[in-house]
């Protein structure tokens, strides 16, 4: 079965793989060393292949496109530049099928999802991570953790909300994820949950709004998340 | 298995090409890198000019694979506006920008072609000559010049299965039919394809 699952590699390289056996193979490909290899170099050459076919698009797709992305918020890196497995090239993620090896990579953009649009309910002008770090009066501060973990947190007084940075967190054992947690005048407040990736920075959208807090901290919690800490905290700082 | 690294970016200039045409190229995939990092941040003056410097070499790839002219004029918006909302996620360490913005107009021509089915399996039916842009030699890179070689270089079934892989995006049950060849042999005629192409391309690295 491997053997023939080997063999697609080349067209899953030219995106040609049937869609059925595209999850298939991407299974197969993240244990797959020489898979690995040979997707990585076939990718190089399907794109050498793109090459020279120049033809100038109409001049009103160009205004269409300027006008549109006037309105469209863009995705937050939710990884930057490490990667778990040698990963074939930096591939953006396809809409239907996204390459087994880019997971890590979805599941940290969907916990940055999860975190600033459930609560904003809004398609539209969402707040991202991204858009919180690019924003103009972003301030950083430096948060206490442990040993050989750098946080921060990311502050907008315009956008309101806060991004909590982290790299070298190693990941919640099983079942458990980290949590969040905005502390103002009153008790610690719920502002999400996220899990690590080994060599993978993250980046979080931490929910509620950043006036009035004064403290940020991090506890590891049950998955399904809970009111108030109930482990001891492990990041913290003042905002 | 022999497993080698291929490496064919940046651009190496054999003996004849001039040093400054090297810089040149060196220096656009740089800028190019550049700009689309200042995309990253929400920069839509950045965005503009990317768009300027590679919206001909992406539409003509789009053009090349979805064909039909207004199909591809959509494509073509879709491509850019997913450049723009997902740009932060390109890492120049693993990339150029404008194979990064390829590789993002392949797959939405591809996944365009492939839910116009239906009208494509009709073409096909009425034996349509599909529109072939051609190659531009002045216009391709070193390495495309080299591959257009390496290509011919191929068993016809191996490069006919390819090329109507990426250009046509077609499903290997299509291919199997045009090629009259078995379903079960497509995926190894392109694997076998590429792995002969990276050959000759690993050769001159």
């Amino acid at each position: 079965m491997n053997d023939d699952l080997h063999a697609y590699s080349g067209q899953y390289a030219l995106d040609s793989l049937d869609a059925d056996l595209v999850p298939l193979f991407e299974r197969h490909l993240a244990e797959c060393a020489v898979c690995q290899q040979e997707v990585d170099d076939f990718h190089k050459i399907a794109d050498v292949m793109g090459e020279g076919f120049d033809s100038p698009p109409p001049p009103h797709i160009r205004s269409a496109v300027l006008n549109s992305i006037r309105s469209i918020a863009q995705e937050p890196a939710a990884v930057t530049t490490a990667e778990p497995i040698r990963a074939p090239l930096a591939l953006p993620t396809r809409t239907k099928h996204r390459p087994t090896w880019l997971l890590p990579l979805a599941i940290a953009a969907s916990l940055v999802l999860i975190v600033g649009v459930v609560r904003n309910g809004s398609t539209t002008r969402q707040v991202t991570a991204a858009s919180v770090l690019a924003a103009a009066d972003v301030r950083v501060v430096e948060l206490q953790s442990p040993t050989g973990v750098v946080s921060k947190a990311y502050v907008s007084a315009s956008k309101d909300r806060v991004v909590f940075s982290s790299v070298g967190l190693s990941p919640a054992p099983d079942g458990r994820l980290y949590a969040l947690w905005l502390i103002g005048s009153g008790k610690p407040q719920p502002a999400g949950l996220f899990q690590t990736k080994v060599g993978v920075p993250t980046n979080v959208l931490v929910e509620g709004k950043a006036s009035g807090q004064q403290v940020i901290a991090v506890t590891v919690e049950a998955s399904s998340g809970a009111a108030q800490p109930t482990t001891d905290i492990i990041i913290k700082g003042g905002l | 298995m022999r497993v080698r690294r291929l490496t064919l970016l940046p651009p190496s200039p054999s003996v004849d090409d001039s040093p400054s045409a090297a810089a040149t190229i060196t220096t656009l995939t740089s800028e190019r890198n550049d700009l689309l990092q200042r995309v990253a941040t929400g920069d839509t003056e950045a965005f503009a000019t990317l768009y300027d410097d590679l919206s001909p070499s992406v539409f003509g790839l789009i053009r090349k694979v979805v064909r039909d002219p207004e199909l591809s004029e959509e494509v073509m918006q879709e491509v850019f506006v997913e450049v723009w909302r997902i740009a932060q996620r390109f890492d120049p360490e693993r990339g150029n920008a404008s194979g990064w913005v390829r590789t993002i107009a392949h797959r939405r021509a591809v996944d365009r072609v492939r839910s116009e089915q239906t009208r494509r399996n009709h073409a096909l039916a009425l034996g349509e000559e599909p529109e072939h842009l051609p190659f531009d030699e002045n216009l391709a890179s070193l390495n495309r010049q080299v591959l257009k070689t390496a290509l011919a270089t191929l068993s016809d079934s191996q490069r006919e299965s390819i090329e109507l892989s990426y250009y046509g995006g077609l499903p290997q049950a299509q291919i199997a039919e045009l090629l009259d060849i078995p379903l079960g042999t497509v995926k190894t005629r392109i694997r076998d394809g590429l792995i002969r192409l990276r050959d000759v391309l690993g050769e001159r690295s």
